[in-house]
């Protein structure tokens, strides 16, 4: 009687996790956690250059995204419903960008983070990519270490994420469900 | 084994040298080498806080990474309340700052808060490399 040898085929291999790779993965959470936290520097509170003339600061960001239309109806927004609101918007972009950088430094809810930074990174795109003198791939750039991070879960890697999880997991319940969602 | 707790201690010891480490990014003015701005108050403040936190995690005493975690938290609030309403500036920082130090906060502070398990029911390590999606 023929005996058939079903092997299965050949799984994908998984991603690298040797120690190298890990250290890698944390260097590059750190640098886009780096880089957020960097950009707040140009942005001073509590005005943020709100109505100034000429437009400077955060304001004359925003302004960009309506004199260098990049997607209609986010120009339409910026213009009818962001600079007439520019101060509750300036700061909100503050808290998310601080959060952003805080987060990422330290590998927390990473992947949540990460999400985050792919909107926000939209949200800068639409106001910049068609600035003069901008240079494009910046913003695709962002996009793409963004979702590098979400992909690998980075916090895992000498993170507070890889601290935590195994006890998010052992706790149990929707809030530890949560956190190892975002994480 | 890796017990959580050590992983937690490990962790905010880890926070504590990054902190301490963070410090070099203030030394130079402006971008791209100047990634932070901290006045001479500020870095000191920063360095105290960073060896707290490096204390705490070798002793793996989690009220201390609590009182860590939060003494960085009121450095954040401090900076943040100056620089957009007092126009005093004792940290000598920015933005930059106020998340640089709110990093290290919320780190801590989830270190320090997670409570732990019993150690008997203990997993393995924190450095993530067979946890499950």
């Amino acid at each position: 009687m023929a005996v058939t040898n079903r092997s299965s085929p050949p799984g994908p291999e998984p991603l690298g996790s040797s120690r190298l790779s890990r250290v890698l993965l944390a260097v590059c959470r750190v640098t886009v956690g780096l880089l957020w936290i960097q950009n707040l520097s140009w942005k001073h509170p509590p005005g943020f250059g709100n109505k100034s003339d000429p437009p400077q600061d955060l304001y004359a960001w925003t302004l960009k995204g309506v004199d260098n239309e990049v997607f209609a109806p986010w120009a339409w927004l910026v213009e009818h419903v962001i600079i007439p609101n520019f101060a509750v918007f300036a700061w909100g972009a503050f808290a998310i960008e601080a959060c952003l950088g805080a987060f990422l430094l330290v590998g927390l809810a990473t992947r949540l983070w990460a999400l985050v930074g792919l909107v926000q990174t939209t949200a800068i795109t639409f106001s910049v990519l068609n600035t003069p003198n901008e240079w494009f791939w910046s913003y695709f750039l962002m996009y793409a270490v963004h979702l590098a991070l979400l992909a690998t879960a980075a916090g895992r890697a000498y993170g507070v994420d890889g601290a935590l999880r195994p006890l998010w997991r052992q706790r149990g319940g929707r809030l530890s469900r949560i956190l190892l969602a975002a994480s | 084994m890796q017990t959580p707790r050590s992983a937690i201690g490990r962790t905010a010891a880890g926070l504590g040298v990054g902190a301490a480490a963070s410090s070099v990014l203030a030394f130079a003015d402006g971008p791209p080498w100047g990634i932070v701005k901290l006045g001479g108050t500020g870095t000191l403040v920063l360095l105290l806080l960073a060896a707290a936190a490096v204390t705490a995690g070798l002793m793996g005493a989690r009220p201390l990474i609590v009182l860590a975690g939060a003494g960085f938290l009121a450095a954040a609030v401090l900076q943040l309340v100056q620089i957009g309403w007092t126009g005093a500036n004792l940290l000598g920082g920015d933005g930059s700052t106020v998340a640089l130090l709110l990093g290290f906060a919320v780190g801590l502070l989830a270190l320090g808060l997670t409570t732990a398990p019993d150690d008997r029911d203990a997993p393995t390590s924190s450095t993530g490399r067979h946890d499950p999606a």
